[in-house]
This record gives structure tokens, C-alpha cells and sequence, in this order.
């Protein structure tokens, strides 16, 4: 079952709009939410959070509509926003006391044991956290009601590549069971290379794609070679070019048949962010 | 819900001190000269808290995060309002201490006239949030805080009008059972409406987009 499925999913603003916007967030899998600033993703885990309403398509959540049994679902799921949304004038076990008054599952000894974990001070006020402590203060609360499902919207922006890596793990584990799934929204690519199953990359309220990142990044390449050359390989080989100084880059589904195609070019394999350039700033042929 | 109250408490523990920090301190200089016009401040400052919760709330996003929750949006309406309430009793009950404190220094002290007098504040506390809280949900706290300053006008500009024909054209007097049955028949309706209010404001903020 998946724990989250868009289907057609529209929503049009005045000067923005998400079209049919289509995918899936497996159970057991992390799915990395990648594009730019403005490309739709916020917006997307918005309208899954029935924040927002969508003009068209449906959003099922566990299965079901997300409009409908929306308590029982939001027990389930723990969400945590870039920005930590807990009032500043509340301190770590004041927030524990009004969480545990909202989820009926709320666990005060889980929390307590990753403020711990997280070297988390009780009685400082939110406000004094500087802002890994912050996030980490979201994150241990989005856990601590034991929810099955997490949605991070750029959770790990702004924040040190030591807390990032802190973070990761703690997404890591909470995976590891195979009964929990992550949606997680990023434009830190490396963070997604390490952890994501899945990547679906939103371009202008469009996805562009949704697939396994070990297909991805095991069988794109980037072919650097001559104009002419380029102009050789079959249509639909090349996904994205570019010019550069030395010549030409190129994105190419197979990286093997490239290889084969041409034997003396210099063939990359690909990062995340790397696919993520070719789709923004490359041209197609 | 009960976890919004105690979110809404916490937040407002530190204003609170100050506030009884104030209050105590005009306390100790009016009522013993048998001035009790602070009472009406008293029973009106605590339940004008709920707008600084909202305001918090808006500030920090808490609405977007806490609709993640296991919480709807007629949660969050109905918190505010029972909050609006709670405050409005607490208001009336430090009120009606700070009465009592005032018997002790003074024995002329009217306290049926002073129980009037919470009630008619509260009345008139109750009003504004009918007529405020469902502006706020409508154009978010800062627009409605020129609503607030806009009643507050009215208010007074009222009850100056009120003086002055009053002082033409003496009006019947009411005897203070008299009037006290009067209020109460207001303070019935005034009930109703707070109650018409929040469907209101659930209606408006049920069709809220929260970016």
C-alpha cells in the first residue's frame, strides 16, 4: 500500500499552478521531493495536508481521501516545516505538555529520551534554541506520537552539515522498521543521494519525473563530446545538453550504451543535483 | 483542543504576570480612594488577551502547523472562543476580588453597584468579541486591530453622547435590582450572539487557505 498517491492533482494560483501533478510515496520508502525555489513543492506537501484546496485530482493518504477521517490520519503522521513552528515562549516540556493534549498517542517518555538523544535543554525557552536545536525540537516532536509517516519540508535547509548528517540518522532509523515511510522535500541534494528510494523532481508545478534513485543515478551519464557527435545519438538518448567551453554536455538515459557508442568520451555518472541542472538549465535537442 | 488552551495559557503566562503586576499596583493607589473605575479594565484586559494569542499565532504559523495535527479548524475557532470565555470569567472574578479587597478599606463601598458594574463591562467585553473575533478570522489580527480601536471609538463617543442627553433629559432611574434584571436579559442575548459569532467565524475560516 502506499502511504501517500497524488493523482492528477491541480491547483491554480494567479501566477503559479501545479499541473497534474501525479506520485506516489510507497510504504517503507523515502521519497525525496527535489526542484528550485517556487517549483511547487511546498505547495504540493501543503495540498496533501489538506492545508490548501486543490481544485482537481484526488490525494489519498494510508488509502483513503485526506479529507476524510482527517484526525484519525493525522495521528498518524508527523510533519515538521522549515521554519520550527512551536510558540517561542514555550519551553521543550511545556511543548510536551500541550502535545500530549493533542495526539492521543503522544509518548512523553519518547520525547523526553530524544531531547536526551538530541542534547535538547528542557527548560530553555524555543526561542533561546538556535536553529538546529529548533529543528531537532521539531523533528523529536513529529516522532514522539510514533507516526508512520513523516513529511519533512526542507527540513535540513540552513542547518550544519553535522546536525544535517545527525538528522539523516534519525530518518535512517525511523525507516529501518520497513513499516514507515518519508516524504521529504529538499533542494540539498546530497541529503536526498544518501537516503531518498525514490525521487520525483517538480519544475514549474510540473513533475518531470518519479523514480528509484538507484535507476537514476546507475544508468544516467553525462557524455561530454563534440556538437556533432551529440547530433548522432538516437532521439530520446539525450534527455538534457549544454554548451560549456570545452564542448558539449550532454545527459544521457543510458549510460553504458553511451559508453558503447563512444568508446574514447568522457562519461560521468550522475548526482541528484547534477539531474536536477541538466532539467533547469539544459536545452533539449 | 485541550492542548490548544494550554498552548494559548503558556504563551500568555508571561503577560499575565505583568499584567497583575499593573493591576495590583493601581489597585493599592485607587481603591483606597474609593475609585473603582479600574474594575472595568480589570474585567475587560483579560479576555482582549485572546486577540495577543491570535497575533502570536499568526506571527509563528502556529494555525498551518497545528491543522498537521490531529486538530481541525472548528477546533481551533472553538479554542479561541472557549478561551475568550475563560478569560472573561477569570476578568470578572479578579474584578469582583479587587471589590472585595475595596470593602476592606472602605465600608462606604457599593458592592451591589459594583457587581452592576463587572457584569455591564463584561457585557459589554462579551461584545467585542462577538463582533471582533469573527473580523479576525476574516482579515487576520492586524487589519482587525483597527476594528478594535474603531469599537473603542464608538464606545466612548457612545457613552459621552449617552451623558450628555442624560444630563438634558434625565432619564429613568433604575433601581439596582432593576437594572441588574436588565442586564441579565442583555447578558441572555448576549450569550446568543457570541454563540451566532462562532459559527460565524468557523464558517470564514473553514474556507481559509493557510500558505
Amino acid at each position: 500500500m502506499n502511504a501517500i498517491e497524488l493523482c492528477d492533482v491541480n491547483k491554480s494560483y494567479d501566477s503559479f499552478s501545479l499541473n497534474h501533478v501525479s506520485f506516489s510515496v510507497p510504504k517503507g520508502c523515502v521519497v525525496g521531493l527535489i526542484g528550485e525555489n517556487g517549483a511547487g513543492k511546498s505547495t504540493t506537501l501543503k495540498a496533501i495536508l489538506n492545508l490548501i484546496r486543490i481544485d482537481s485530482g484526488s490525494i489519498l493518504l494510508f488509502g483513503k481521501d485526506h479529507k476524510q477521517q482527517e484526525i484519525l490520519a493525522r495521528e498518524n503522521i508527523g510533519v515538521v516545516f522549515e521554519e520550527c513552528e512551536f510558540p517561542p515562549y514555550l519551553n521543550a516540556s511545556e511543548v510536551s505538555g500541550v502535545m500530549k493534549n493533542i495526539y492521543r498517542s503522544w509518548d512523553t517518555a519518547a520525547f523526553s529520551s530524544y531531547l536526551k538523544q538530541f542534547n535538547l535543554p528542557v527548560k530553555k525557552r524555543v526561542k533561546e534554541y538556535s536553529r538546529g536545536m529548533k529543528m531537532k525540537l521539531s523533528i523529536a516532536a513529529a516522532l514522539a506520537h510514533h507516526p508512520s509517516l513523516l513529511i519533512l519540508d526542507e527540513a535540513t535547509s540552513g542547518l550544519d552539515p553535522i546536525v544535517r548528517e545527525e538528522i539523516l540518522d534519525i530518518l535512517r532509523e525511523f525507516i529501518q522498521t520497513g513499516e514507515n515511510s518519508i516524504l521529504l522535500s529538499s533542494h540539498i541534494t546530497t541529503d536526498l543521494d544518501k537516503i531518498a528510494d525514490y525521487i520525483t523532481f517538480i519544475h514549474d508545478g510540473r513533475i518531470m519525473f518519479h523514480q528509484p534513485k538507484d535507476d537514476l543515478t546507475d544508468r544516467l551519464g553525462i557524455l561530454r563530446c563534440s556538437r556533432e557527435d551529440l547530433a548522432t545519438l538516437a532521439p530520446g538518448e539525450c534527455i538534457r545538453c549544454r554548451q560549456n567551453a570545452f564542448g558539449m554536455e550532454a545527459l544521457v538515459r543510458d549510460r553504458a550504451a553511451a559508453r558503447r557508442k563512444f568508446p574514447a568520451a568522457v562519461i560521468d555518472p550522475v548526482t541528484i543535483e547534477d539531474i536536477m541542472l541538466f532539467y533547469i538549465r539544459g536545452e533539449q535537442i | 483542543m485541550k492542548g490548544l488552551l494550554y498552548k494559548d495559557f503558556y504563551c500568555l503566562k508571561q503577560n499575565m504576570k505583568y499584567i497583575f503586576a499593573i493591576l495590583l499596583l493601581y489597585g493599592f493607589i485607587f481603591i483606597p480612594q474609593g475609585n473603582s473605575s479600574i474594575l472595568g479594565a480589570v474585567v475587560i484586559i483579560f479576555p482582549m488577551l485572546v486577540i495577543t494569542t491570535l497575533s502570536y499565532d499568526h506571527a509563528g504559523k502556529w494555525d498551518r502547523f497545528a491543522l498537521t495535527m490531529p486538530v481541525t479548524r472548528k477546533m481551533l475557532v472553538r479554542s479561541k472562543y472557549i478561551l475568550f470565555l475563560i478569560m472573561l470569567l477569570f476578568g470578572m472574578l479578579i474584578g469582583a476580588v479587587f471589590s472585595a479587597a475595596g470593602l476592606l478599606f472602605r465600608q462606604d463601598f457599593d458592592i451591589m453597584e459594583i457587581m452592576v458594574e463587572i457584569m455591564a463591562v463584561a457585557v459589554a467585553a462579551l461584545w467585542f468579541g462577538i463582533i471582533l473575533l469573527p473580523l479576525i478570522y476574516k482579515f487576520g489580527v492586524e487589519r482587525a486591530r483597527l476594528f478594535l480601536l474603531l469599537l473603542f471609538a464608538l464606545l466612548g463617543g457612545g457613552m459621552m453622547a449617552f451623558v450628555s442627553i442624560a444630563k438634558n433629559a434625565p432619564l429613568p432611574s433604575f433601581t439596582p435590582q432593576q437594572s441588574a434584571l436588565i442586564i441579565g436579559i442583555f447578558l441572555a442575548a448576549s450569550i446568543a450572539a457570541y454563540a451566532v459569532s462562532y459559527l460565524v467565524s468557523v464558517k470564514i475560516y473553514q474556507k481559509k487557505e493557510l500558505s
